[in-house]
């Protein structure tokens, strides 16, 4: 009799087991849906997991193709008078793992490449290129790819990286944990990370970088403008083909290291308030102590002092070379 | 015959019969007087005007002074003050903490992500300790506020249930 009580039960753990397994492994629902929009369409999209791709296209369309969530509750497309709303909807309460290529939608979107973008995810990854009216871009937990995108492209995770590729216009790139790789974008390009580690590569002409916990590498060509904050991190810049720029930074504890040209023609001001190191690697001027105070700073010309180079810190280290 | 004669020359011969003095009918000097000001507020605006040079002159002498011996980054008398800046930010931190409600999953660390900052604050304080004015801290102080700020408000904002 206690036999058979047995047996019940274990059969019932495996029925609960197979409806279980059953139901997690719910049918994607294809989505295959077109729409005649305007070349400068305004276009939000919305999908909570999974991948989604972006794609720029020459004729005015909105297309969506892939399988949706097997969690979705269906979907919700809108287009009208210039703007196009495309959102996957999903239950509310509930708690999505991690990201994964057997979860969430899978979707392939086209827009129209002077169209204006605002896509956002959670758990998804996101894969854009080519829109020219410029793009807003977040995610939570998943990567962003973004590539070739003009005019503005506004990027942010929260533990998700961020890769970008030949972006142009007005670029920000921000993320808490992640880490932001950049190549090649041009323009006005500003980097903010707190835990996460930047690496740029960028010809842009202002270059804003802000970084709290992380670390900066940052190779630039030819920036006229260049600002540095730190907290904790070091900050590593090579700047080259930029004879006269304009640098500022400020760090707590971290360090700021900058290498320039040869020919730098520039004023330097380095302070660091609390007894942090400073070297100079340009001229033969060294830093002194204050009247009163731990206090150390340096300041020197070279060439005629057209462009400056202005860094303070409370206790990090302080470089300049060439 | 008639010869007609040069007009200029008559009234050159009407103008010499004319006499070579003329009184006036009355005597202007008492209109005039009325009309005159008075030694006494004449002296009072010269004096006024003195005054106003002094002044001016002062005024010109304290703006090149400052402008001229003081540094150019040197603090304004607006720029707040180390305390006000403490006061401020850390009252509205505590506002917003205490619009917290539970916290995403992708934030568990939120705590220690703010204690960094706060160990960022104590370093910057500390040296304001020995430069109270000095503006880069003032605004480096700011701006770890700021940063800590829009971090919590990230982190309130997440949904927890999608996040």
């Amino acid at each position: 009799m206690k036999q058979l009580s047995l047996w019940r039960a274990a059969f019932r753990v495996l029925l609960v087991s197979v409806l279980s397994t059953t139901a997690f492994a719910a049918e994607r629902e294809p989505i295959d849906e077109t729409r005649q929009v305007s070349s400068n369409e305004k276009i939000t999209i919305e999908v909570m997991r999974g991948q989604v791709r972006v794609r720029a296209n020459d004729a005015n369309v909105f297309s969506v193709s892939g399988v949706l969530d097997e969690l979705a509750e269906g979907f919700e497309l809108e287009s009208d008078n210039g703007f196009t709303s495309f959102i996957v909807n999903m239950p509310r309460r509930t708690r999505f793992s991690g990201n994964n290529d057997s979860e969430g939608s899978d979707l392939e979107i086209a827009v129209p490449t002077g169209s204006t973008i605002e896509v956002k995810t959670v758990n998804g990854s996101l894969d854009v290129s080519g829109v020219r009216g410029g793009s807003v871009l977040s995610s939570v937990n998943g990567e962003i790819a973004a590539r070739m995108l003009g005019d503005f492209a506004e990027i942010s995770t929260v533990n998700g990286a961020i890769d970008s590729s030949d972006n142009s216009g007005r670029v920000e790139l921000s993320t808490i944990n992640g880490t932001i790789d950049d190549q090649g974008s041009s323009g006005r390009v500003s980097y903010s990370a707190i835990n996460g580690r930047i690496n740029a590569d960028s010809s842009a002409d202002e270059v804003e970088l802000s970084i709290v916990n992380g670390r900066v590498n940052a190779n630039l060509q030819g920036s006229r403008v260049v600002k540095l904050s730190g907290v904790n991190g070091p900050i590593e810049i090579d700047l080259e083909d930029s004879i006269s720029p304009r640098i500022s930074g400020s760090t707590v504890s971290g360090s700021i290291t900058v290498h320039l040209d040869e020919d730098i023609n520039a004023k330097f001001s380095l302070r660091s308030n609390v007894g942090g190191a400073i070297r100079n690697g340009i001229t033969d001027d060294e830093a002194t102590r204050a009247s009163y105070g731990p206090a150390r700073s340096l300041e020197f010309t070279t060439g005629s002092g057209v462009g400056s180079v202005e860094l303070t810190s409370v206790s990090g280290r302080l470089e300049v070379d060439n | 015959m008639t010869i007609e004669r040069d007009p200029t020359d008559r009234l050159d011969e009407v103008i010499s019969k004319l006499p070579k003095e003329i009184m006036p009918e009355r005597d202007l000097w008492p209109s005039l007087q009325e009309k005159l000001p008075s030694r006494h507020s004449r002296d009072q605006r010269q004096a006024g005007v003195r005054w106003a040079a002094v002044f001016a002159l002062c005024a010109v002498s304290i703006l090149g002074w400052r402008y001229t011996l003081l540094p150019a980054d040197a603090p304004s008398e607006s720029l707040p003050s180390q305390l006000d800046l403490v006061l401020h930010y850390e009252q509205r931190k505590a506002e917003q903490m205490a619009e917290f409600g539970s916290v995403s999953a992708s934030f568990a660390d939120w705590q220690q992500q703010l204690g960094f900052w706060d160990q960022a604050v104590a370093q910057v304080q500390m040296a304001l300790d020995f430069y109270p004015e000095e503006p880069t801290l003032l605004y480096q102080l700011e701006t770890l506020y700021e940063q800590q700020l829009a971090y919590l408000q990230v982190v309130n904002t997440a949904d927890p249930y999608y996040y």
